[in-house]
């Protein structure tokens, strides 16, 4: 059971900057890594990691625990900031949004993973079944729905659901395995 | 959905992802806070995606972290020092004052004055377009949402009456299949139209698989195994589904096989079973 860090969202609540801090230390490698597996480009990276910690800073209020735990809301804020910039920045230079059908089509020929090693960033867990990878890099990394991953890979929409499920307790098998 | 139809629904999963809808969202949350089963299954789920994130840190450049402190000055120091709106009341004894019973300068006086009500009324305005624009937007959504519930619930319905349709039919025969070995407990069931020989499978209790295993129906004929096909996984495990007709059968089984299926019965994997 991880510290809880509930109390540090109090307090910057209340306007505690040392409490954002101490955040700030234990997570922005954390935040970092989703980052840049996200937008993959250490300049973006960095410029979403600051707009992150500035809306953790002003919407703290907005942290609902019955929600989930403070890293999973971190995480979310992180993630879709770093998905918005991505489809802000892929609007900017094509005109269209990266397509789903590109993202699975570099998925299955592994460009993501030499992207990613590229930039110094590498996965601990690697043994993860390729369905399984894929399904975390669509949904995790990408942020797209179960439907949209279903309407564009072909995979029923329940078999989708299922295994998302399957993925994640494998990861969590693994995690145990390699504490 | 009880507790461990929600954890073995993967909709947990998709809630820490962010991948639901609000209402979705909505059961999600009621759950967790209800059911110890549930929190403790979600605290789970979100403690594997910490970790993993974690395990997989990339520490960002040092001089990160003064910049996002020297934007968070310069946000407080906004908020500390915005000017304030100039109040129309303090303007007025100024244009009193000067105004010393010349015509003009009280027209002046009234022109500004009617300006600074014409402004705020204009402001007003404004406001309330902006507020019926956003409540336009709100209820089309709205709309959209109850359109998609709409089809959802046609579907359900649509596959609730034909399911009724096969368990109501006089000519099919009902055989409950009940659990064995580790299985004690589980149910499901089967519905044999003897005449047509088609054969219809309930699920019921049976629980959710892993990939890579997939239930299969055996029809035992004179003690001999024969194929019904696999039960699909999925949406549609969840329901009624229609298996390989079966001309004659003295009881059938289910057995846990690799997904696909398998040309003989793995014995020791039997789960439920039923004599017709």
């Amino acid at each position: 059971m991880p510290v809880d860090d509930s109390p540090l969202i109090e307090a910057i609540q209340q306007g505690d900057q040392k409490a954002l801090a101490t955040l700030y230390d234990a997570y922005s490698g954390a935040l970092h890594g989703v980052i840049l597996r996200v937008v993959r480009n250490t300049d973006l990276a960095q410029e979403v990691l600051q707009d992150t910690f500035v809306k953790i800073w002003r919407s703290a209020g907005a942290y609902d625990p019955a929600k989930g735990r403070p890293f999973t809301w971190m995480m979310n804020i992180a993630r879709n900031t770093a998905i918005d910039m991505v489809r802000s920045a892929a609007v900017r230079h094509s005109g269209s949004v990266r397509s789903l059908d590109d993202v699975v089509y570099r998925i299955g020929h592994d460009d993501v993973r030499e992207k990613m090693d590229d930039a110094g960033v590498k996965d601990v867990v690697l043994d993860l079944k390729a369905e399984h990878r894929q399904l975390i890099e669509l949904a995790y990394y990408q942020g797209f729905s179960q439907q949209e991953i279903a309407d564009n890979t072909g995979i029923p929409l329940g078999t989708v659901k299922s295994r998302t499920r399957a993925a994640l307790l494998e990861l969590r098998t693994q995690l145990k395995d390699h504490r | 959905m009880n507790a461990s139809e929600l954890i073995a629904s993967g909709l947990l999963e998709a809630y820490v992802l962010g991948q639901v809808s609000p209402d979705e969202a909505r059961v999600v949350q009621a759950s967790r806070a209800s059911d110890p089963l549930v929190a403790a299954e979600l605290d789970a789920v979100e403690g594997s995606l910490q970790e993993f994130a974690v395990r997989n840190a990339v520490p960002p450049p040092a001089a990160s972290k003064a910049a996002i402190f020297d934007r968070i000055e310069e946000l407080n120091s906004k908020v500390k020092n915005s000017t304030p709106v100039i109040p129309i009341t303090k303007a007025s004894p100024m244009v009193a004052a000067r105004s010393t019973g010349s015509f003009s300068t009280w027209l002046a006086a009234a022109s500004i004055a009617a300006l600074v009500v014409s402004a705020a009324f204009n402001m007003i305005q404004y406001g309330q377009l902006e507020e019926a624009r956003t409540e336009v937007a709100r209820l089309e959504n709205d709309k959209a949402v109850l359109a998609e519930d709409m089809n959802v619930q046609r579907a359900s319905f649509e596959q609730s009456q034909n399911q009724l349709a096969v368990v109501m039919d006089p000519q099919r025969k009902a055989i409950l299949l009940n659990g064995v070995g580790n299985a004690v407990g589980e149910q499901a069931r089967i519905y044999w139209d003897q005449k047509a020989t088609s054969v219809h499978m309930d699920p019921m209790t049976l629980a959710d698989l892993p990939a890579g295993q997939q239930y299969q129906l055996w029809a035992l004929v004179d003690g001999q195994p024969v194929d019904a096909g696999v039960i699909e996984k999925g949406e549609a495990f969840h329901g009624l589904q229609r298996m390989k007709d079966v001309p004659q059968a003295q009881a059938f089984a289910v057995t846990i096989e690799k997904e696909g299926g398998s040309p003989t019965p793995t014995l020791e994997a039997m789960v439920v079973m039923g004599q017709v």
